[in-house]
């Protein structure tokens, strides 16, 4: 096990995020320096960003340094909950801003709630799921979190914001997915979740007439398909190495929102394929590595939230470059460190700093299990971390925590099958299949 | 029992696979776009992106006919470089090193420009003319100079001077008014065009541009018959008689008499060219072309004309004394101490202003005659100078006049008449009956000095018979020695005019009191060079010998000492003693 993940995704997203305080800068100085709305100020929206991106930092050490177990409760129901209030008090008070209720206006800040949702979504799911364990393979278990994410998702796509929307169902399907729920459930949902998708695309018409502009851009090349075009090409004209940064023509207002969704397009031309594929990089690193914490993690809850908020992130930044290059259609979603936008980039932090909370608590776990007289017996048994001690030193505090948290129904559950609160660790890879086995026979020797 | 834990496990691989594979895809697509149809996607960039942006061109200039600047633009000089000239030249360092050494710029920020693709870059624009002259010794192939006008910034280096004439120019140097809106195509100059990126609403944007497609060409200046000489006397003098008298103002027009060439044309009030903008429109306006007024006794010369024309010899005499009945009306000598006889000669009636004898001549020769002749002196039509508002005056047709209307037109009432249309129809009496088109332009020159167009003179008609135009001019000068025009006489010249005395015409009716005190004149008679109008509006007294006569006599003087028309020595010595006495 490596123990500078942490700081590996900390790199990365400080990365990201310095390439998006550049690229907010370049490409938004043309809009702010030639507009009185901005105070003909080149560094409006940089200026903004770079206190965003403190706050952020903040709350990133903040995230990191929490005792999530502690705190697991609170940020499961409850705080889904008070995200469903604000998400129908957005609706309720939210003003309409391009003909959409997202914003929740608090004393001159903005604050999407539906950014938060996503949040609330995964500290929910990795809750839930943790608890039930192998009963995910049970749809009537599932049942209440899919009550709470389906209202979750009607109240976000009546904003209208049907692009969170896609994020939020997309992470909780994966999540699902990765604890073991059936896959003919999920391709259930998936069916039912696309009927939704094709009804709610066919109620609004400019949902519709973004999916045919997708198809053809050029038939509207001043009208619906004048995104997609203008993004096209500033990415192309970018070339190997880009014009330079700084220099880019696209922004001249030509590209429409080139500092926020379509940013990675003006990031393109100025920066080139070098640039563009070094950001594809940097999320695939921050994906492999935020997996790699998740699947070191031995405790069901932090690696569910490790997995969810890597997927969320991921799943956003390829998205929003799958809109920005015309692969997949507009959906208005920005691209996680790098748009402009303080929920946006406190949210993503937040996540980077949760991810180096995991990363850690696996640390903490081994360096309190480092005794060799364990190892050897470790080495003995072929299995990672699954030993009877380990298992009951944890147990015993985890045990308590899962009566308190979970009710009566799970606390009598525990009595009968004193389930393991630290599983096996998942990420000795070499001659996997045989460890498998024995990892699976110490389950079953434990349980 | 299948565990969770193995499912898990997997089933995060394979997330990690699928989301890899999307990112493989999205990866695959930006190397299509970025690197397979770059060329693509870069010309169609280009064709959105590059337009053509303007060079502003330099304005030409206003000078007098001795090439005095009157009007001009700032410029100053700016360096660019052509990238693919240098580097195939082998240049780049070389002007790196210069460029930065005279434009203390860092190194970098010029090699930049200097090594990019494309025919232009800008280096510095409108630098100080040191630092041109060291970039223009250091004569490096794939750097040039370019000229660059302060839009907007017009200069008028004389101040005051003909401003109601020069006009002005507006924010974007176009011209507004004056020669510099009536010349404005000579002027203007053709802007250069730039290949440069511009957004989405047309301007060009910071980058520089790419090309240097045509460089602006500046504007051709425009050579005046003006004299700048001549224009400052007769303002001068035109409003210390205009404040010595109290008047509102004035005007004083000086023609060459062979040639039609305006030579000064003042008004007064005057103020500041720059400030034309923020003066009054009636004050502004260039009130010798575009103000018709009645002349009064001056318009006396053409009828005389006319009748000598038409076979009336100087000699002959006309009923001058009392009081003329004509339908109705009377008319009747003006009341100015000059006591007429009952018959005076045409000479004498000319020389005393007599109004009685003047209708009678009128009378004599018939309306017919006379307006032929009038309209012959080109009254009641424009006179085709150059200059913007022209007015065609007032001259009703002959046959709508009565009697009375022939009467007093034949002394300046009832018609009215620009001060430009007064000199020319002079100018022909002065040029042996040969009436030249008033012209205020002589050459249109480019930036260079090398004529474009040269005005030639032109002849518009004869008024009358040469012999006429010698009598007239006798008479003409008789008025000056002998009769109302004697202040208006010069030591050493023989001078002939007309004086005028007419009262105003406000809103319709004659205001009493408000006159308008003029004098017509040639000099010197024996062969005319110029012809001169002074016209004082509202002086205080009002006697038009007595106020405009003295601003003839300086400013006459002066423009024939300018033109080098030399005094006689007998006459001037004559005149000088008389003066003594």
């Amino acid at each position: 096990m490596k123990k500078g993940n942490e700081y590996w995704v900390l790199i990365i997203a400080l990365s990201l995020g310095m390439l998006g305080l550049l690229m907010v800068f370049s490409s938004s100085l043309v809009m702010t320096a030639s507009s009185s709305d901005f105070g003909s100020d080149p560094y409006f929206f940089v200026k903004r960003q770079g206190i965003w991106f403190m706050a952020g930092l903040f709350a990133l050490m903040v995230a990191r340094s929490i005792d999530l177990e502690k705190w697991r409760p609170y940020l499961s129901l409850p705080f889904l909950s008070f995200n469903i209030v604000l998400l129908v008090l957005v609706l309720l008070i939210g003003p309409e801003i391009n003909g959409a209720h997202r914003w929740l206006v608090l004393g001159g800040f903005q604050f999407q709630p539906a950014e938060l949702t996503k949040l609330a979504m995964i500290f929910y799911m990795a809750d839930f799921l943790a608890r039930r364990g192998e009963k995910v393979r049970s749809f009537t278990r599932l049942l209440p979190a899919l009550v709470l994410f389906g209202l979750c998702l009607i109240l976000i796509e009546r904003e209208p914001d049907l692009g969170t929307a896609l994020v939020v169902a997309g992470v909780f399907m994966m999540m699902l997915f990765a604890s073991g729920a059936q896959v003919s459930h999920l391709v259930g949902m998936s069916a039912a979740g696309a009927m939704v998708v094709v009804l709610s695309v066919l109620a609004k018409p400019y949902r519709l007439k973004r999916i045919t502009s997708f198809l053809n851009p050029d038939a509207d090349p001043q009208g619906s398909g004048y995104h997609a075009i203008q993004s096209l090409l500033a990415i192309g004209s970018g070339g190997l190495t880009g014009r330079g940064f700084g220099v880019g023509h696209q922004k001249y207002k030509y590209l429409p929102e080139a500092h926020t969704d379509y940013i990675f397009s003006i990031l393109a031309e100025e920066l080139g394929l070098v640039g563009t594929l070094c950001v594809i990089f940097l999320f695939m690193a921050l994906l492999y590595k935020g997996c790699q914490i998740a699947l070191h993690c031995r405790r069901p809850y932090l690696r569910m939230l490790a997995l969810g908020v890597t997927f969320q992130l991921i799943l956003q930044a390829l998205l929003n470059v799958g809109v920005v290059t015309g692969s997949t259609p507009s959906t208005g979603l920005p691209l996680p460190f790098i748009s402009y936008g303080g929920t946006s980039l406190l949210f993503s932090l937040i996540s980077v700093g949760l991810l180096m909370n995991v990363a850690e608590s696996n640390v903490a776990l081994r360096e309190s299990c480092k005794k060799p007289s364990r190892r050897s017996k470790r080495q003995r048994s072929g299995a990672t971390l699954t030993s009877s001690q380990e298992e009951s030193l944890e147990a015993v505090s985890s045990g308590v925590w899962e009566k308190e948290a979970a009710g009566q129904r799970l606390s009598k559950s525990t009595e009968k099958v004193p389930r393991p609160a630290v599983e096996p660790g998942l990420l000795r890879r070499s001659d996997w299949s045989s460890r498998r086995r024995h990892s699976r026979n110490d389950d079953r020797r434990s349980v | 029992m299948k565990s969770s834990t193995t499912t898990n496990r997997g089933r995060v691989i394979t997330l990690f696979w699928l989301f890899a594979g999307f990112a493989g895809l999205l990866g695959g697509r930006l190397i299509k776009l970025q690197y397979v149809d770059h060329p693509y996607y870069l010309d169609r960039a280009d064709a959105q992106h590059l337009g053509e942006a303007e060079l502003p061109a330099l304005r030409g200039e206003i000078r007098d006919r001795n090439n005095v600047v009157l009007a001009t633009s700032i410029s100053r000089m700016s360096v660019a470089v052509n990238p693919d000239q240098l580097q195939k030249e082998g240049n780049v360092e070389k002007a790196v090193e210069v460029l930065s050494e005279a434009l203390g710029r860092s190194k970098a920020d010029i090699r930049a420009i200097a090594k990019r693709a494309g025919t232009f870059g800008w280096i510095a624009r409108k630098v100080d003319d040191h630092v041109a002259t060291k970039v223009r010794e250091a004569a490096i192939k794939g750097v040039f100079m370019l000229k660059e006008p302060t839009p907007g910034k017009r200069y008028y280096p004389k101040g005051r001077l003909a401003s109601h004439f020069l006009g002005t120019t507006g924010v974007d140097d176009q011209g507004l008014d004056g020669m510099e809106s009536s010349y404005e195509e000579d002027l203007a100059g053709k802007p250069g065009i730039l290949r440069a990126f511009m957004d989405r609403d047309g301007w060009a944007t910071l980058e520089s541009p790419t090309a240097l497609i045509r460089p602006a060409q500046p504007g051709n200046n425009v050579i005046l018959t003006i004299d700048e000489t001549i224009q400052y006397v007769a303002e001068k003098e035109l409003a210390k008689q205009v404040k010595e008298y109290h008047a509102v103002g004035g005007i004083v027009v000086v023609m060459d008499a062979r040639n039609g060439e305006i030579l000064a044309m003042a008004i007064n009030p005057d103020f500041p060219a720059k400030d034309f903008g923020a003066v009054k429109p009636e004050l502004r306006r260039n009130r010798a072309v575009t103000d018709p007024y009645e002349p009064g006794s001056t318009f006396k010369v053409f009828l005389a004309a006319s009748a000598l024309d038409s076979g009336v010899k100087p000699s002959d005499t006309f009923r001058s004394g009392g009081i003329l009945s004509i339908g109705g009306w009377t008319i009747h000598n003006a009341n100015d101490g000059l006591y007429a006889g009952a018959m005076e000669s045409l000479k004498d009636i000319i020389a005393y202003s007599f109004n009685v004898g003047t209708a009678s001549v009128a009378m004599h020769i018939g309306k017919k005659t006379y307006y032929e002749h009038l309209l012959k002196f080109g009254f009641g039509d424009k006179t085709g100078i150059d200059l913007l508002g022209e007015s065609e005056g007032l001259l009703a047709p002959a046959d709508t006049w009565a009697d009375i209307n022939t009467a007093t037109i034949s002394f300046g009432q009832g018609v009215a008449v620009t001060p430009v249309q007064l000199v020319s129809a002079m100018q022909s009496v002065a040029n042996g009956g040969v009436r030249m088109k008033p012209r205020v332009v002589k050459a249109i020159t480019d930036h260079e000095g090398n004529v474009v167009k040269r005005f030639e003179p032109e002849v518009l008609n004869q008024t009358i018979a040469p012999k006429a135009a010698q009598q007239m001019l006798d008479i003409l000068e008789n008025v000056c020695e002998n009769g109302t025009g004697k202040r208006a006489r010069i030591p050493g010249y023989r001078v002939g005019g007309k004086t005028g005395t007419a009262q105003m015409v406000e809103n319709g009716v004659y205001a009493p009191g408000d006159y308008v005190a003029s004098f017509l004149g040639v000099a010197p008679v024996d062969d005319p060079r110029i012809v001169v109008l002074v016209k004082i509006e509202k002086p205080h007294p009002y006697w038009g010998g007595l106020v405009a006569g003295p601003v003839f006599k300086a400013v006459a003087e002066k423009a024939l000492w300018k033109l080098g028309v030399k005094p006689d020595p007998k006459l001037l010595k004559r005149d000088l003693s008389e003066n003594g006495h």
